[in-house]
C-alpha cells in the first residue's frame, strides 16, 4: 500500500470520528510529493470548512412551534369539573336522555326475558339475550380514544344510537307481542298456566303503553326532531 | 437511553400533558430540521414534522428503552419524509431551493448556501445520510439504525456524498483557502 492510500484511510477515519487532523497528517497533506495526497488533503479541508459553515447556519434555523393535542383521557380529566358551554350542555342532556332510553330498553328486555323463562319458552330467550347484551354494552363509547377517530365516532354516534333505538324498539315490541299475545299453545300444558295468564293480563296495559311510547318515538324520529339522524349529524359540532 | 429520557417517556405514557409538551419541545428542532433538509420545502416539512411528533408520542410504548430516544424519533421522521418524497415523485412539486449552477461565483459568506444547494442536488440516499451525519450529528451506527441499512453502506454513501459535494463546491469556485 502506497502513502496515498494510507493517507486517504487516515483522512476517512478522521471524517468518521469527527476528530481534527493530528500534526503528522497535516504535515503529510501539505508536504507530500504525491499530487494525489495533496488533492485529498485539499478536498478534506474544503469540505471541513464548508460543512462547518453550513452546520453553524443550520443551528440558527428558525423552527415553528409544534403543539400536539393531548389524548382523550387527559382532556377528559382536565375538563371534568368545568361548566359546559350551552351547545355542549344540550349534547350532554341528549346523551343523558339516550342513556336513559337505552337503560329502559335494556330493563324491559330483562323483564321480558324473565317472563319468557317462567313460561319455559326457549325461543324467546334466544331472541332476547343478544339484544339485551348489545344495548347494555355499547362498543362505540369504549372506542373513543384517539382525537381524530374519536371525533369521527362522535359524529356517527347519533346515527348509531338512533339505529339502536329503532332496532331495539322493534325487537322489544315484537318480544312483548310474542310473550303476551301468543301463549295459546302453552294452555293446559303447564302448572303455571293460570298464574301466567293473570300475569299476561296484568301486563296488557303496560304493553299498550309501551307500544304507544315507542310509536311516538318513531314518529318523532320521522318528523325531523333531533332524533332524526340527518338533523343529528348537522347539530353536532365539528372537531376543533 | 438516559434516565431522564426514560423518566420523560414514562410520564408521557401516563398521559401527563406537560411531559408530552416537553417531549415535543425536546425534539421539534431536530425533527423539523431533518424534514426541511430532506424535503427541501418548508410547508411540507412542517406537516411531516407535526405528523412525526404525533406518531412518536403515539408509538412511545414501542420504544426500546435500551436504545437512545433521538435516533428512534428521527427514524420515524426519516420514514415519513421518504413516504412524502415518494408521493411527491408521483406528483411533481416545485422545490423551494434547487441547485443553480449558472449564477455568478460565490462569495465566502455564501458557503453555507452553496452546501445547501449541493445537498439539494445529491440523490436521496446520499442526502439523507449526509444530513443525519452532519446536521443531526448521529454516529454511523445510529445512521445505520435510522436508515435501516448496514454500517458499511452508511460509510459508502457518506463518502460518496462528500465526494459529490466537494465536486460541486469546486465547480462553484470554492477552494479551501476561501472557505
Ligand atoms: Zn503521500
Amino acid at each position: 500500500m502506497n502513502c496515498c492510500q494510507e493517507f486517504r484511510n487516515a483522512l476517512d477515519e478522521l471524517v468518521l470520528s469527527r476528530e481534527s487532523a493530528p500534526l503528522e497528517v497535516v504535515q503529510h497533506g501539505e508536504q507530500c510529493s504525491a499530487a494525489e495526497c495533496r488533492a485529498a488533503w485539499e478536498e478534506f479541508r474544503l469540505l471541513n470548512s464548508a460543512i462547518a459553515s453550513w452546520q453553524t447556519r443550520e443551528a440558527l434555523m428558525v423552527v415553528p412551534s409544534f403543539q400536539i393535542e393531548t389524548t382523550a383521557p387527559a382532556v377528559a380529566s382536565s375538563s371534568a369539573n368545568k361548566p359546559l358551554p350551552d351547545s355542549k350542555r344540550s349534547e350532554a342532556g341528549l346523551a343523558r336522555w339516550l342513556a336513559l332510553s337505552v337503560a329502559g330498553v335494556a330493563l324491559f328486555s330483562l323483564l321480558s326475558l324473565v317472563g319468557s323463562n317462567l313460561r319455559n319458552d326457549p325461543q324467546v330467550a334466544t331472541v332476547d339475550t343478544p339484544t339485551a347484551t348489545e344495548i347494555v354494552d355499547p362498543p362505540v363509547l369504549v372506542a373513543v380514544e384517539e382525537t381524530e377517530e374519536g371525533n369521527a365516532a362522535i359524529r356517527d354516534l347519533g346515527t348509531t344510537y338512533v339505529s339502536w333505538i329503532d332496532g331495539s324498539t322493534d325487537r322489544i315490541t315484537d318480544t312483548v307481542a310474542f310473550v303476551l299475545v301468543e301463549p295459546s299453545h302453552e294452555e293446559g300444558s303447564n302448572s303455571h298456566t293460570g298464574w301466567l295468564e293473570s300475569l299476561q293480563q296484568g301486563w296488557q296495559p303496560l304493553e299498550s303503553s309501551l307500544q304507544e311510547t315507542f310509536q311516538e318515538l318513531l314518529r318523532a324520529t320521522a318528523s325531523g326532531s333531533y332524533l332524526n339522524p340527518v338533523m343529528w349529524k348537522l347539530q353536532l359540532p365539528k372537531a376543533a | 437511553m438516559t434516565n431522564s429520557e426514560t423518566e420523560l417517556v414514562q410520564r408521557c405514557l401516563s398521559g401527563d400533558a406537560a411531559a408530552q409538551a416537553e417531549f415535543v419541545s425536546l425534539f421539534e428542532r431536530r425533527v423539523f430540521a431533518l424534514c426541511l433538509r430532506m424535503l427541501n420545502h418548508r410547508q411540507d416539512a412542517e406537516d411531516v414534522a407535526q405528523e412525526t411528533l404525533l406518531r412518536a408520542l403515539r408509538y412511545l410504548p414501542g420504544w426500546d428503552t435500551s436504545r437512545r430516544l433521538a435516533p428512534w424519533v428521527l427514524k420515524i421522521a426519516a420514514n415519513r419524509c421518504r413516504t412524502a418524497l415518494s408521493r411527491r415523485n408521483s406528483i411533481p412539486v416545485p422545490c423551494e431551493e434547487t441547485p443553480d449552477i449558472e449564477v455568478a461565483p460565490v462569495h465566502v459568506t455564501d458557503v453555507a448556501d452553496e452546501v445547501q444547494r449541493g445537498l439539494s442536488g445529491l440523490r436521496e440516499n446520499y442526502r439523507e445520510c449526509f444530513i443525519l451525519f452532519y446536521q443531526q450529528e448521529l454516529s454511523v451506527a445510529e445512521v445505520s439504525e435510522v436508515m435501516q441499512i448496514p454500517e458499511g453502506t452508511v460509510k459508502t454513501w457518506l463518502f460518496r456524498a462528500r465526494k459529490e459535494m466537494a465536486q460541486y463546491l469546486r465547480e462553484r469556485g470554492l477552494a479551501p483557502d476561501e472557505s
